[in-house]
């Protein structure tokens, strides 16, 4: 049958090379795009369950050693008392190098090991924050905790390229949401208790050097986010449509962590009704969102839904900062103007504006004594 | 894995993707129709290799059943089958199958011009045997029939079109 009349006849019909060409890089930017689809689905269910993976890897080598180490360390007690140490005291190098590098080391997934280096960079500004505090925050101890934020933020920034250069682009948006609201909330946080503590220098070392780098860092984090947005609200539909979908998980898994971490803190009713306010912007923010969603305004839903997620990870943050903290911190309730601030902001691409924006961290202090912080998210 | 995975991919790309346009176009008679459609079956193809356990054994079959799913796909949004088409189900066996000389003594531009013209079904399994060159069983695996229904109904479309042909134009 080959080469019957029709044959020859219908190979007349042809795509043209620049057709041919089209089509195929189509499909190359389909080929990066498809297989994380799936794989997103199914990682996002195991870092829900991150014990549970952690089982499932080399369970018999992984539970010896960490059995060994626990008999080790934590047997004494040493470990969970050298988890409150901070710089300068005999327990913290246990706090360092045994109980962080056991956390880092019990991170079997790529996003665990990324959440466990954000939260590291939180606990260096943490202890900033509690010395700063209690003014015990000198120029050596700065520079420790300085060099030590550099090497975690930096390899946090290293795990989101790298989720970002494997098109997983889920996980690379929650890591960098979380990285992102982290060091806006310390700067702010930092920044106040620089101002408040002014007065009293003693040996308090000066910690602007350390909040001018939390606050590179965040605007590095604001420009990674703008990115993201703009490469999602240039793409097809129906990649809009998943990315908007996973935010919208990521956001609502946040905000039902935020309100069980709220609903057990310690923290008394005031705070936490506070807390709770912040925590129904977000929660309005993500059904704004949906309704966007339904729309099929999926780019705007996006935005909304890491916005959510955002103003939900502030509300702990600062939660936790009233708690840890002897100090007030005013939460500015974000209203409509500011979400619509906040959608012009995105719109933005270029380095200066990002600058700027990180700016919007500031803090303005009031006649009456109170300090408000205003993170900008 | 997936480097190895992406260049089998892109070398069926280019060894199948013409005649699989070619194959979408003779089915819907439309050049960008049948672009989409191309593009369609090699995505879709692409997230079957890549979720599938088990590969097709026939990537070039596999990929005409899923432009031929496609192109159904694209039918039933606009029509249902005509009462020809469902009657075809049945089939019998032609005792002399003179269904290749039918073909080849056509006019074969008037042909393909006509195709427009006949029942998808019809057209289906005419541009599988006779533009993609595929045997009435490779038509069977790919459609899912009997080899008895394809050979039937490559028959009774052969007929069909030849009876356009010939019909005066008016």
């Amino acid at each position: 049958m080959k080469n019957s009349p029709l044959q020859k006849e219908a190979e007349r019909i042809r795509l043209s090379f620049d057709e041919k060409a089209q089509i195929r890089a189509n499909l190359h930017v389909f080929v990066r795009h498809a297989p994380v689809r799936k794989s997103d689905v199914v990682r996002y269910n195991q870092r829900t369950l991150p014990f549970w993976t952690f089982l499932q890897t080399n369970i018999y080598i992984r539970s010896m050693a960490l059995t060994l180490i626990l008999a080790l360390f934590l047997g004494g007690g040493a470990s969970y008392a050298a988890e409150a140490a901070l710089p300068g005291d005999i327990l913290y190098p246990v706090k360092i190098e045994v109980n962080e590098r056991v956390r880092e080391w019990v991170s079997v997934s790529e996003e665990a090991k990324a959440e466990w280096q954000t939260r590291a960079v939180e606990r260096r500004l943490e202890e900033a924050e509690a010395l700063a505090a209690e003014n015990r925050l000198t120029g050596n101890v700065r520079a420790e905790i300085e060099a030590r934020f550099e090497a975690h933020a930096n390899r946090v920034e290293q795990r989101i390229a790298d989720f970002d250069a494997k098109e997983n682009l889920n996980a690379a948006a929650d890591i960098n949401a979380n990285f992102e609201t982290t060091l806006r909330a310390h700067a702010a946080i930092l920044e106040h208790l620089n101002i408040e503590k002014g007065g009293e220098k003693s040996a308090q070392a000066d910690i602007e050097p350390l909040i001018n780098k939390v606050r590179i860092r965040a605007a590095g984090a604001a420009k990674t986010r703008q990115d993201a947005e703009v490469r999602v609200a240039t793409s097809t539909n129906a990649e809009m449509k998943t990315a908007a979908e996973g935010r919208l998980k990521a956001a609502e898994h946040k905000i039902a962590e935020v309100r069980e971490f709220i609903e057990n803190s310690s923290a008394n009713a005031e705070i936490r009704a506070q807390a709770e306010a912040q925590l129904n912007i977000a929660t309005q923010t993500l059904a704004d969102g949906k309704i966007k969603m339904e729309a099929e305004a999926y780019n705007e839903a996006f935005i909304l839904f890491q916005q959510a997620h955002r103003i939900a990870q502030e509300a702990k943050l600062l939660l936790n900062a009233r708690i840890r903290l002897p100090i007030e911190i005013q939460i500015n309730l974000r209203g409509e103007e500011d979400r619509e601030d906040e959608n012009e902001k995105m719109e933005s691409t270029d380095d200066t504006e990002t600058e700027t924006n990180a700016g919007n961290g500031s803090i303005k202090s009031k006649t009456r004594g109170t300090v408000e912080v205003e993170i900008g998210l | 894995m997936q480097e190895k995975a992406e260049q089998l991919f892109f070398e069926a790309y280019e060894a199948h993707a013409d005649a699989i346009f070619r194959h979408c176009f003779f089915r819907v008679s439309d050049h960008e129709l049948a672009k989409d459609l191309m593009q369609e079956t090699f995505t879709r193809t692409w997230e079957y290799l890549q979720n599938g356990t088990n590969n097709p054994v026939n990537l070039r079959a596999f990929l005409y059943r899923v432009a031929g799913n496609l192109v159904i796909d694209h039918y039933r949004k606009k029509k249902s089958y005509s009462l020809e088409e469902l009657t075809e189900r049945t089939g019998f066996d032609p005792s002399i199958d003179h269904t290749d000389h039918l073909m080849n003594t056509i006019d074969a531009k008037r042909a393909l011009a006509l195709l427009p013209q006949l029942p998808d079904s019809y057209r289906t399994v005419l541009v599988l045997r006779y533009v993609d060159d595929f045997s009435p069983q490779e038509i069977a695996a790919i459609t899912g029939e009997s080899q008895n229904a394809v050979s039937v109904r490559i028959h009774r479309a052969a007929r069909k079109l030849r009876e356009l042909i010939e019909k005066p134009i008016s």
